[in-house]
């Protein structure tokens, strides 16, 4: 069924390095372009072809849609650098050490998964006793609690434990300041002084950190899984599937990325991580760590074949030529895991509620 | 920090790509900038000061002093 | 309502709207049937729809939804502005995904080869403007985006039909009679607007122009027509910041406005009505011919 997935096709033959043998006159670019730039994906497969220098192959519209892509991924990086170096500027002076995430830490440490990445807030973790003073130094700077209304305010201060994200005043930038990797009301536990230890710090920024390669897995693998929003699903799998190739397939890091998902907490999530970017974009994991992961994520038979159907429907790329019977109601099932594994279900009924009344009164557009 | 500079007779435009910031600066200032950023030695940029507006080497420095003290403020230097 | 697909080629630009909506479909009907079409194998660009919205607010206030390739850019709009949604709906397709284009918020005309470029700051006019222009003979590249291509210098048409809000729609249809017109899409925040359809002429001739002269109007009422040259450290500046996509650009972007500047000639031009405001500027024409 994947396997029909234009979009599909097309990333895992950039995995076997096989996009070369492309009939490029022929092929379906325009329905390639339409299911990437719905899965947000579009950016990233054409630095993929411009990296390979098979741009100048393509047909000149679908070559024009994917040189403005890149366009707008350069100037993405470009605001990246200069929002994260305006931070520095503002936490430095307080001496308040701080680890970059997913797509701001990519594109620092240049990774594989930077290639194409679009994101709009950037996201950094602080330690919890440096959560307040991070807050105020941010705001003497320019930034703001943007303006929720009650509601959204104790969501994020009392149930997320976190501050709500914070907007630069001329920029209308966005910073998320987190104290761990998942929400603290979570069931889930990894340690945040853990990812500290193991922390790698950025050449002439002090106090400037980013997650290490195997925690950037599993920090990445948690946030597709536990997070509701399933339209960056395959995006986050691509995000997976590069890091992977990049940081544990070369030398078999296996071992050492299944003991730290122990040490975390977090074997479950690696399990989805590993099961999944398997499945779709065959990524070169042996099966007998699949096979281990499932074991340490403990998880039954009749738990494994639902989740499968549930996230290989959410998880193709959320356009209408990939619509699968049932995707609807896979999403909301979905939508609805998140919320469980974030939140104690006693603070969950009220919260789905309203925001399904915001929806229906055109209120709110998130 | 690159910045691009355009003129047009006596004010410039200038650019910063990172912050996306477009400024608009009487060509001389500019000029100025340009040769801050290229860390013009300091006699000479107060030289070129005192010549322009014709004032003393002493009123030069302040005038310097104050612009690299914009310059600051606008991100224009770090 | 069954759902219909209209396909037309605007320029370089090829979409496809599907609508299950009737005052949609009368729209395109109306506006989109003498544009180019795309032949089966061609590239579509953008493809769009807008329909009606599900839920139970439809029957208690029905909406209208814009999507593009799945992806809804905006919040949900009362049914009545459907055939201005999809307007919109495209301009904002178009600004967001054409950066091998500086695209400034301006009307482009073009006549004997001299293009003039009208950016729409506020109080300028522009619409009513660029839309007597046009019944004059001026050929539309654009009422909106000015598609300044990197690669050449020069401005690409993309015409669609002018829109023109309150006063201005009366205005232009007393001035010109024979302009077609679509319904008038009632009470959006910008008031009542029209769409006036887009002459033959521009369709056929689609082709890019050299931009002359950069002119900013103003209308202001009671005053005498004033035509004064405008420094182009200015021009620049009040450009660059009616140009949707400078900063995705980044250099690129300030590039091409620079060597924009440089080559035409930048007016600020106030006018107190349509008959001198059109005189100005064809005088600014001729001027131009006879060098």
């Amino acid at each position: 069924m994947l396997e029909q997935i234009l979009l599909i096709q097309f990333l895992r033959q950039h995995g076997q390095n096989t996009l070369s043998n492309l009939d490029f006159d022929h092929y379906n670019w325009e329905l390639l372009i339409r299911q990437a730039r719905r899965a947000n994906l579009l950016s990233r497969i054409a630095v993929f072809l411009q990296k390979l220098t098979l741009l100048e192959k393509v047909p000149e519209k679908p070559r024009q849609h994917f040189l403005n892509s890149i366009h707008l991924a350069e100037a993405n990086a470009r605001s990246a650098k200069y929002e994260v170096q305006q931070i520095h500027n503002a936490l430095q002076p307080e001496n308040i050490d701080f680890v970059l995430l997913k797509g701001a830490a990519y594109i620092w440490a240049n990774t594989d998964s930077a290639q194409g990445r679009l994101f709009s807030d950037t996201d950094i973790m602080v330690s919890k006793t440096d959560l307040d003073s991070a807050e105020n130094a941010l705001i003497k700077k320019g930034w703001f609690g943007e303006m929720f209304d009650d509601y959204k305010q104790r969501y994020y201060r009392e149930w997320m434990h976190e501050i709500p994200p914070l907007q630069h005043l001329k920029r209308q930038t966005t910073v998320d300041v987190h104290h761990t990797i998942i929400p603290p009301t979570s069931r889930l536990k990894p340690k945040p002084k853990k990812l500290w230890e193991h922390a790698d710090a950025l050449e002439n920024m002090s106090g400037l950190f980013v997650l290490s390669p195997v925690d950037m897995i599993l920090h990445s693998a948690t946030h597709l899984f536990h997070e509701g929003e399933f339209n960056q699903g395959l995006r986050d799998i691509s995000d997976l599937d590069l890091l992977l190739r990049q940081f544990i397939v070369p030398n078999n890091q296996w071992e050492s990325l299944l003991n730290r998902a122990i040490e975390l907490n977090l074997e479950r999530p690696l399990y989805y991580a590993l099961n999944y970017t398997q499945r779709i974009l065959h990524t070169p994991i042996p099966e007998f760590y699949i096979a281990e992961s499932a074991k340490l994520g403990n998880l039954n038979f009749l738990q494994k074949a639902f989740m499968n159907t549930l996230f290989l429907r959410a998880l193709s790329p959320n356009h209408s030529s990939c619509n699968v019977a049932g995707l609807g109601v896979a999403n909301w099932l979905l939508y609805v895991r998140s919320h469980w594994l974030r939140m104690p279900i006693h603070l969950l009924i009220p919260h789905l509620a309203r925001k399904s009344w915001m929806q229906f009164t055109g209120k709110s557009t998130d | 920090m690159t910045l691009l500079f355009h003129s047009w007779n006596d004010e410039s435009v200038v650019y910063n790509a990172s912050s996306a910031d477009l400024h608009l600066l009487s060509s001389f200032n500019a000029e100025l900038l340009s040769l801050i950023k290229k860390e013009a030695p300091q006699p000479m940029l107060m030289t070129k000061i005192s010549d322009y507006y014709q004032i003393a080497e002493m009123e030069a420095k302040k005038v310097l002093d104050d612009l690299i003290s914009e310059y600051l403020k606008l991100g224009l230097l770090d | 309502m069954k759902t219909r697909e209209f396909t037309f080629k605007s320029g370089n630009l090829s979409v496809s709207l599907q609508t299950s909506m009737p005052t949609v479909q009368q729209h395109c009907e109306l506006i989109y049937k003498n544009f180019p079409k795309p032949s089966e194998t061609d590239f579509i660009d953008f493809h769009v729809s807008v329909n009606p919205v599900s839920g139970y607010r439809r029957w208690l206030k029905p909406q209208a939804q814009f999507s593009f390739d799945g992806y809804e850019p905006f919040a949900p709009l009362p049914i009545q502005q459907a055939p201005a949604f999809f307007e919109w709906g495209l301009n904002w397709c178009i600004a967001n995904n054409s950066h091998q284009y500086l695209i400034i918020h301006s009307a482009i005309v073009e006549k004997n080869g001299v293009g003039i470029l009208l950016p729409g700051t506020p109080g300028s006019g522009k619409s009513t403007l660029c839309a007597a222009l046009v019944c004059q003979g001026w050929r539309l590249l654009s009422d909106e985006m000015a598609l300044l291509s990197l690669a050449d210098g020069l401005i690409y048409p993309a015409p669609r039909p002018v829109s023109l809000k309150n006063q201005s729609i009366q205005v232009i249809k007393a001035f010109s009679p024979e302009a077609v017109f679509s319904d008038i899409v009632p009470d959006t925040t910008k008031g009542d607007i029209a769409y006036m359809c887009v002459p033959e002429d521009s369709l056929q001739r689609a082709i890019p122009v050299k931009p002359a002269f950069l002119v900013f109007p103003h209308y202001r009422a009671e005053s005498e027509p004033e035509l004064t040259p405008l420094a182009k450290s200015r021009a620049f500046m009040s450009l660059a910041e009616n140009a949707f996509n400078f900063n995705i650009l980044g250099a690129l972007g300030f590039n091409a406005m620079a060597n924009l500047i440089d080559k035409v000639e930048c007016y600020d031009f106030s006018y107190p009505d349509l008959t001198s405001a059109l005189k100005g500027i064809n005088e600014i024409v001729t001027k131009y011919g006879k060098e």
